[in-house]
């Protein structure tokens, strides 16, 4: 998982979202590793402050297609986006 | 919304969560078996978080796993407080030593809101959260096994269902001032009560029934006390459990 360390991701949070997670999603994250880094880079750019605890929790949505992604959070405003999602990761569910 | 896996296993979702966003885990192999022994656990999982939706994605080998942790969280009498805080890691091997380890050691792993502290969620902060306790007062796995008559005092004192629920009702009510931990004088009132609660509960022919729970807290608190000990158990411990005990429809 040596790609998340760009995004932030220190050895205590690879091994946070490794017991968050299956074998079987980890291994898919390696396998669509370029999918999850463009997923993960379209958020970083938009100005979340939070990527780590979001991937931690919901890493399972960053092997959705990009463009499907990205859709999600485009309906929202960046800056409201971003501050909500600070203050409840939780609300990912609900976007 | 529906969830439903390839194998035909379904699960609600929250309302208002997409299922879209979790096909991640749709051809899932093991998801009715996920499903089974959760719910022949006693689990609610009728309707679940999308986070949890990855739970169903274990493979055989951390469905074994996940079953016998199950059984253990079912034997501690903490089966509630994992309903309540369902996510994949709570149900990992080394998350319950985590929780276990507290236990043992009589260091809060519950916040006032009963979710489970975030000191449990990796090694390096355990660490660091074990840390805080006086390091001669930590009890060493081995230690534990080395003295299996010491440390199963406790034990020896059965406490039937009804008991463990009791029990339970008692550490949740102390939780709320678990965040106060790096107070040692709070550390060394709540670790007394917690040595003492079980033989008390089970010595109490189940007179809660009748006089609520508070005296069960009293009895707990008991041998070397010193007047500061005494003052935060009066001051701080005492006010969570009111006069004329509770409600509980047992």
């Amino acid at each position: 998982m040596k790609f998340l360390e760009k995004f932030g991701f220190n050895k205590k949070d690879i091994e946070t979202l490794k017991e968050n997670s299956t074998n079987n999603l980890i291994k898919e994250l390696e396998a669509h590793k370029k999918l999850v880094v463009k997923n993960l880079e379209y958020l970083n750019d938009l100005g979340v402050t939070n990527l780590v605890e979001i991937f931690i929790y919901y890493h399972d949505m960053f092997l959705m297609d990009n463009s499907n992604f990205e859709e999600i959070f485009n309906k929202y405003e960046p800056a409201s986006l971003v501050e909500k999602l600070a203050k409840d990761v939780r609300i990912m569910e609900y976007l | 919304m529906k969830y439903k896996f390839l194998d035909g296993t379904e699960v609600l979702l929250d309302e208002g969560v997409d299922n879209t966003k979790f096909l991640a885990s749709f051809s899932a192999t093991q998801a009715k078996e996920v499903k089974k022994i959760f719910t022949e656990h006693g689990y609610d999982i009728r309707v679940v978080p999308g986070s949890f939706i990855k739970m169903f994605n274990m493979d055989a080998k951390e469905l074994h796993e996940v079953s016998l942790v199950l059984d253990e969280i079912d034997a501690l009498g903490l089966k509630d407080v994992f309903n309540a805080n369902l996510g994949v890691q709570v149900f990992k091997r080394v998350y319950l030593e985590r929780i276990k380890f507290c236990m043992n050691n009589n260091i809060p792993f519950l916040n006032k809101d009963n979710t489970f502290v975030r000191q449990l969620d990796n090694a390096t902060d355990f660490a660091d959260y074990t840390a805080a306790m006086p390091i001669n007062e930590i009890k060493t796995i081995q230690e534990i096994e080395e003295n299996p008559a010491v440390f199963n005092e406790a034990k020896a004192y059965v406490l039937d269902e009804e008991d463990k629920t009791v029990k339970l009702e008692i550490i949740k009510m102390l939780g709320q001032i678990s965040s106060e931990a790096s107070d040692p004088t709070l550390t060394a009132v709540l670790s007394n009560i917690y040595t003492n609660l079980d033989s008390v509960i089970a010595s109490d022919n189940k007179n809660y029934h009748f006089m609520g729970i508070r005296h069960l807290v009293e009895n707990a608190f008991q041998g070397e006390i010193d007047p500061a000990m005494q003052s935060v158990f009066d001051t701080k411990v005492l006010p969570l459990f009111p006069q004329e005990g509770i409600e509980r429809g047992i």
